[in-house]
């Protein structure tokens, strides 16, 4: 692998000429000829019977083409995983974000101050805002059709014997730990253009993370709505960021298809920021009960959580995010016992979604909060302990999972050595050490039927190559990646690749961008389309220099023998001569790549992926005393990641994941306050600057992963998965109090050091 | 955002007639970065915006001696912060000014209009008051100078009528054996502030002995708050770290700070304690220097 043109090399992102000089088209800037805007009524209330509706003064305002109610839907059609969510609501509202009409305008501003006319009686209800308060028997229920405020997904895991491992552990420690909402922020608000052609086949213009998965959601939608056997188009503008948000369909797309049906013109609804902030789904909030217990030496022997989330009113796959937890709760160091039950609970605040590690950081924040605990008690070095319990390459975790390549003791000792780990530790002077590690899917993750990403190749007659991927780039970077893997793979300039990714009438079909599975499985099914197609030109090329095909190569864009140096041709000249011969043909290769990954069974069992990442942060903190501000001072995020296809690209994953983490846990909450939220703007909702961040040092551990492309793993979530508890364990080793309800607010520190000094 | 008529006033004496005129329905713009905020958001709606923006004769920064300075309204924050004069005689504003948002918001921001905005958790505002701040407000009818402690009424209020232009701030010289110090809190740096605080302590000369002092804090009341009692507790003292604590916590003691999503009530005292207990000694052991 030293002889490598492309892979390995730091290559600056392709699209960010484009996004910097602002010539890329986001979904924002799209026009489309004929366009009318369309506005979102929203519920004012959190929990309110509708008792009248007038759309009568809005569809009288010039320049308004429509007005829909809940009544221009179909009355069963329902949106979300479990099917719980009509786009429009009518009877009653359940959370501040319900859509209760929209207006499709001539301008933006005659759409806003229509759906300000439209008059809607309401009567309050009082509401369920506490998961707790709604389990209890006799709540109010949420959806009143249901039997139950707790969701009918019975999340359970259950490996060997807690009970009797609780039993042998020589320390047990066991406490419970709290994760608030946060959003995903994305610069690129959420928004769409929704247009019929004269057939009802419909262009949807999204900036979704799912294209394929989007565009049966709106097949379903058309034919709700009476328009079987239609087409649809998914086109993705360039997109501002996804970090999950975007995993799923939303009210407002229907929304937009169905007031562009109505008015048989294009229809854009782009959210405002405010709508970004109330009306988009966070990160789910949890409480987690959590044990952990070890032997005397110091050995795992059991790990068992309760968590309750906060599901909100309607159900997105966030719902689902407890599948992906199980990951670090069953298989986050060697613990033979394993238990864990999480319940979902519905209350009338907003309802949740994927946001970036899926539910691992909160499963982590309690992991590795607790697991210092666990060490203070059992009198080991919180290192030391991490290092004893580290997986290995060849283990088959408690969940089935086949570990394959891992760095993690490696990414352990990076940490350690980095932060002087053992000159800082416990050295007090309000400045401490902390570390956490992380386990999350590297090589794809079957969490549907398929796993798969299809990828086209085809060669023109300059030896240029267009790529067409079902992998979206969302700002990850996967056109650069992919463009190497083919560029590498083929011999030639990374310049003379493009690709195509946008489109789903051009492009194969692919997930969608989740589960950081895009270099590893876009990826794999680029490089099986560069091999294929490169079979194709070594054939070509044989016939043009009379030579065997397995004795020729390609470099630098030149087919040449390896046998006989003189056997040259440019790969244009060979590509033209067949394309400009009697009986020629075109070169086009196609591959479709679904990873040798499980399902889970019945038991939530199975190795769903073919690899897995690792990781360790580790952080030197310093807490003034006095006002309870923690300050970082060093941090140093080691991931092991196979292999580094992109340094440059990587380590900018490791910062944006790093930052995005440090933002979970010392600042980012969302505020809501009986179902409304108290903060949705970014000057109260405390997403961190650049004067806030700190230098996150990247330490790339390389593995290289068999199945991987080049050896290489995913990376696009790990890097915020551990930062929290980490940083949690540094100010404890900093000022000796711990703070187990997410984000570590000065204020909130500040009160503990207060309790403490009482306690003392 | 809704309709408005735009005037672009091309002097002071026309935007005095402009706003004679419109007073009932406009507002004056200045560099933008409050009013348009508040207009987005629909908290207030004009009919009429007079844009003063390009006043040259209300964008300068004077010195006299004897006099003192004069900063024109129309000055951005960001040209205080980078004056070299400000640093050399009035540091503590330039220090301040650095803290003011970010660079974009300085450069359009300006000194007038962050004053005429009157958000309690301004910046600006407190340091220019130690530091015996007076403003000139002019209209089509004459002008008026008055102290800027006397200027803040209420949230987002003040005592300037509806016909009159805030034109230009004006300070005393730098007082001798003075030195005074400014101190923001703030969860993330760039976000909204917990507190601040801006200490003035004057010593005798040639003593360590507080001969003077003034404490103002934002962010814990309704306006710009002057706790009295706290300055009065260092005034003929020798301000050893006992003196200093306790001034502080009669600081926190005057302040009725309310809870809000950035913090408690409770916490904003905590911190007003701190930031008075530090910026005090930081600006006594200046000061002895001075």
């Amino acid at each position: 692998m030293n002889n490598l043109t492309t892979v390995g090399k730091k290559i600056p992102k392709r699209d960010a000429p484009p996004k910097a000089t602002g010539s890329a088209i986001y979904i924002q800037d799209l026009k489309v000829p004929g366009m009318l805007y369309g506005k979102i009524l929203y519920s004012k209330y959190p929990h309110a019977r509708i008792k009248g509706l007038d759309t009568s003064r809005a569809e009288k305002l010039p320049g308004v083409r429509a007005v829909v109610t809940a009544s221009d839907m179909p009355a069963n059609f329902r949106i979300g995983v479990m099917k719980d969510n009509p786009p429009l609501k009518a009877g009653k509202v359940l959370s501040i974000r319900d859509e209760i009409a929209a207006v499709a305008a001539i301008s933006a501003e005659i759409a806003e101050e229509a759906v300000s006319l439209i008059d809607v009686e309401y009567e309050e209800l009082p509401g369920i805002f506490d998961p707790l308060e709604a389990m209890k028997e006799g709540a109010p229920l949420v959806h009143e059709e249901a039997k139950s405020n707790v969701l009918k997904m019975p999340w359970k895991l259950v490996c060997g014997d807690v009970e009797a491992a609780k039993k042998e552990s020589a320390y047990i420690v066991e406490d419970t730990f709290s994760t608030p909402w946060v959003t995903h922020c994305c610069l690129g608000t959420s928004g769409c253009v929704a247009q019929f052609d004269t057939n009802n086949n419909l262009t949807m213009y999204s900036n979704t993370q799912i294209p394929s998965l989007a565009q049966n959601d709106y097949i379903d939608a058309l034919s709700a709505l009476g328009l079987k056997n239609r087409r649809v188009r998914v086109v993705q503008c360039v997109i501002g960021g996804g970090f999950g948000s975007k995993l799923d369909t939303y009210a407002y797309e229907y929304i937009a298809i169905l007031l562009a049906m109505r008015t048989r013109k294009p229809v854009k609804i782009i959210f405002s920021r405010e709508e970004e902030f109330f009306a988009t789904s966070p990160r789910q909030c949890t409480i987690t009960k959590i044990s952990q217990g070890c032997d005397k030496e110091g050995r795992l022997t059991f790990r068992e959580m309760e968590m309750i989330l906060d599901n909100g009113a309607y159900t997105s796959w966030g719902a689902t995010t407890p599948s992906v937890m199980m990951l670090p709760i069953s298989s986050l160091y060697k613990v033979p016992n394993i238990k864990y039950i999480a319940k979902c609970v519905y209350t009338n605040n907003t309802y949740s979604q994927a946001m970036r590690g899926y539910g691992n950081p909160q499963a982590t924040f309690a992991i590795e909060s607790s697991l210092d605990q666990l060490a203070e008690k059992a009198g080991i070095d919180p290192y030391e302990l991490r290092l004893k319990n580290a997986n290995e390459p060849g283990e088959i975790t408690p969940q089935r999972f086949k570990i394959t390549s891992c760095g993690m003791k490696e990414c352990i000792d990076e940490v350690v050595k980095r932060l002087d780990w053992k000159g800082k530790k416990g050295k007090g002077g309000n400045r401490g050490v902390g570390m956490a590690s992380l386990i999350h899917v590297g090589g794809g993750a079957r969490v549907y039927k398929s796993d798969g990403c299809g990828t086209i190749i085809k060669m023109d007659d300059f030896g240029k190559v267009d790529v067409f991927t079902g992998a979206s780039e969302i700002g990850q970077g996967s056109d650069t990646i992919i463009a190497q893997i083919v560029a590498e793979v083929l011999g030639i300039s990374i310049d003379d690749v493009n690709v195509i990714n946008n489109d789903t009438d051009i492009c194969p079909w692919d997930v969608g961008v989740h589960a950081s599975r895009t270099t590893f499985v876009a990826g794999n099914a680029a490089l099986g389309a560069a091999k294929k197609i490169k079979e194709q030109v070594l054939e070509v090329a044989a016939k043009l220099l009379e030579e065997d095909p397995a004795s020729l190569d390609i470099k630098n864009g030149v087919v040449f023998s390896v046998k006989n140096s003189e056997k040259t041709t440019p790969l244009g000249k060979a590509l033209r001569k067949v394309h400009y011969t009697l009986g020629g043909k075109m070169l086009m290769a196609e591959y479709f790549y679904d990873p040798a990954n499980e399902n889970f069974d019945k038991e939530f069992k199975g190795n769903l992926s073919v690899s897995y990442a690792y990781g360790a942060h580790g952080v030197e903190v310093e807490v003034d005393k006095e006002t309870g501000q923690v300050k970082i001072l060093n941090y140093i995020a080691a991931h092991d990641v196979g292999k580094a296809i992109n340094p440059l690209l990587l380590e900018g994953q490791i910062y944006g994941g790093g930052l995005q983490g440090i933002g979970y846990a010392l600042g980012e909450k969302m505020i809501y306050e009986k179902g409304y939220l108290k903060n949705g703007n970014f000057l109260d909702y405390k997403m961190p600057t650049v004067k806030d961040v700190p230098y996150v040092q990247p330490v790339i551990v390389e593995s290289d992963e068999k199945d991987g492309p080049f050896g290489a793993k995913g990376i696009g979530e790990p890097g915020l998965v551990p930062t929290a508890p980490a940083i949690a364990n540094a100010v404890y080793d900093a000022v000796g109090v711990r703070i187990k309800d997410l984000p570590i607010t000065p204020e909130k520190v500040l009160k503990a050091l207060k309790e403490k000094e009482k306690g003392a | 955002m809704k309709d408005f008529e735009y005037f672009s006033a091309g002097s002071l004496q026309e935007a005095c007639s402009l706003i004679s005129q419109y007073k009932d329905v406009g507002k004056i713009l200045a560099g933008g970065q409050s009013l348009i905020t508040l207009l987005r958001q629909k908290l207030i709606s004009p009919t009429c915006l007079i844009d003063i923006k390009g006043l040259k004769e209300l964008d300068f920064i004077e010195f006299d001696k004897k006099s003192g300075l004069r900063i024109g309204a129309l000055t951005t924050h960001r040209a205080i912060e980078k004056s070299p004069l400000i640093q050399e005689k009035y540091n503590v504003l330039s220090e301040m000014e650095k803290s003011v948002a970010s660079v974009q918001t300085r450069n359009w921001g300006t000194i007038g209009g962050n004053l005429c905005s009157a958000d309690p958790i301004g910046d600006p505002a407190p340091s220019l008051i130690v530091l015996g701040a007076k403003i000139k407000l002019v209209s089509a009818k004459g002008e008026r100078v008055v102290a800027l402690e006397d200027f803040f009424t209420d949230y987002f209020t003040t005592i300037i009528e509806p016909d009159e232009i805030l034109a230009e701030i004006q300070l005393p010289p730098p007082a001798p054996n003075t030195a005074v110090e400014y101190m923001k809190f703030a969860t993330i740096e760039a976000g909204i502030k917990i507190v601040s605080t801006s200490v003035a302590v004057t010593v005798e000369a040639g003593s360590d002995v507080c001969k003077d002092a003034k404490i103002v804090m934002s962010a814990v009341a309704p306006v710009p708050l002057i706790t009295k009692k706290a300055a009065e507790m260092l005034k003929g003292k020798k301000l050893t770290d006992d003196v200093i604590e306790e001034a502080a916590k009669m600081a926190a003691s005057e302040t009725d700070p309310t809870t809000d999503v950035h913090a408690s009530a409770e916490y904003r005292k905590e911190i007003v304690k701190v930031l008075v207990k530090r910026a005090t000694k930081k600006a006594f052991e200046k000061a002895k220097k001075a």
